[in-house]
């Protein structure tokens, strides 16, 4: 008997973390995982959508059963994970919000071609940056305008992508960037503020040579 | 209810958070830290400093600490009149900046350390403890 009583503490736990998790998964329209202490899906619920693939499925598996093992080691702190009310059921909803505020457009001649960024450039998306500025680099124009005053966050990994395109652009391809206050703070910090060729905006960078 | 859950309390000074260091939780936790900051009507380069600074500590766990799997990090957002204190913690081990990283790495660390008007990184075998902390000039009293 002795042994039951950790049990049912464990189980009337569990209980009452599974209902809370399902109404925050419905909130979210989110995905929801019960599991056995064992941390074996005992049930699944999706509300809203389903999982976008296998591995986004794999993944949440991996990460549940990781904070599993961190509540075992840090006692009483594990309620709150076990919980699962300490996270966003569902955080690539979050990310790709990002989606809304956030894209790269390419407009080019002969001569000059603008890139105009918007948004968040984070992890999540400066492949979008990257990818943008290696296809304006293909036809090897003359000049290529980056224009980033309408960046709202710009990570390291954003900033790595603008030496990346330094590096492409070499000598074929002239690389001037439009910076806002914002960005041209963050450039000056990291120390990288005389490599780039820096305007205002992109029509400054664009006349400053009559195109 | 916030998603920060229990991060109400204490007349919402506080900011504490407990996720999963993967890259999307991250981004997750910077826009509820960018709401706190907005909460707490730090605006312009401070404002963004706080963000910016908080996603490189958050995303260098995400990406160093725990190169195998993913783990967990601890996030709190502390702020009074005259200071804004930003801890993140995980338990995991960071690996050491790889001498000429180039490309997408190595600008995080400078950035945590030239944003803050002081930073510490605590490096230990349990774990590593970034604080980042900045002193504001305290609000001007209403007339």
């Amino acid at each position: 008997m002795e042994e039951q009583q950790p049990r049912r503490a464990h189980h009337d736990m569990k209980d009452a973390a599974a209902s809370q998790g399902r109404d925050m998964a419905r909130e979210r329209t989110g995905e929801h995982f019960i599991k056995n202490k064992n941390a074996q899906v005992s049930e699944r619920n999706t509300y809203g959508h389903d999982p976008l693939n296998a591995l986004a499925d794999q993944r949440r598996r991996r990460i549940s059963f990781v904070c599993r093992l961190v509540a075992v080691r840090h006692g009483d702190r594990c309620v709150k994970i076990g919980s699962m009310q300490a996270f966003d059921p569902n955080p690539a909803g979050d990310a790709a919000a990002l989606g809304d505020t956030t894209g790269v457009n390419l407009r080019r001649d002969s001569a000059v071609a603008v890139l105009t960024a918007r948004g968040e450039f984070d992890m999540v998306t400066t492949p979008q940056l990257q990818v943008a500025i290696r296809e304006a680099l293909l036809e090897a124009p003359p000049v290529l305008v980056l224009d980033l005053t309408e960046v709202a966050f710009f990570s390291s990994a954003a900033i790595g992508a603008l030496v990346e395109a330094r590096d492409a652009a070499g000598e074929r391809t002239e690389l001037r960037l439009a910076v806002g206050h914002y960005l041209d703070r963050t450039v000056k910090l990291v120390g990288l503020r005389a490599v780039f060729a820096l305007y205002p905006s992109a029509s400054d960078a664009l006349v400053s040579d009559g195109y | 209810m916030s998603p920060a859950g229990e991060s109400d309390s204490a007349a919402n000074h506080e900011l504490r958070a407990c996720r999963p260091a993967s890259v999307e939780y991250v981004t997750a936790l910077r826009h509820e830290v960018a709401d706190w900051v907005r909460a707490h009507q730090l605006t312009g380069d401070l404002a963004a400093d706080v963000e910016l600074a908080t996603y490189e500590a958050l995303i260098n766990t995400a990406k160093h600490a725990y190169p195998d799997d993913a783990g967990i990090v601890d996030l709190h957002a502390h702020h009074q009149p005259g200071l804004v204190r930003i801890t993140v913690t995980d338990h995991g081990r960071w690996q050491p900046p790889e001498p000429d990283p180039g490309g997408l790495h190595g600008r995080g660390l400078p950035l945590i350390r030239a944003l803050p008007d002081h930073a510490t990184i605590d490096a230990t075998e349990l774990g590593t403890i970034v604080t980042m902390t900045w002193h504001p000039a305290p609000s001007m009293p209403r007339a």
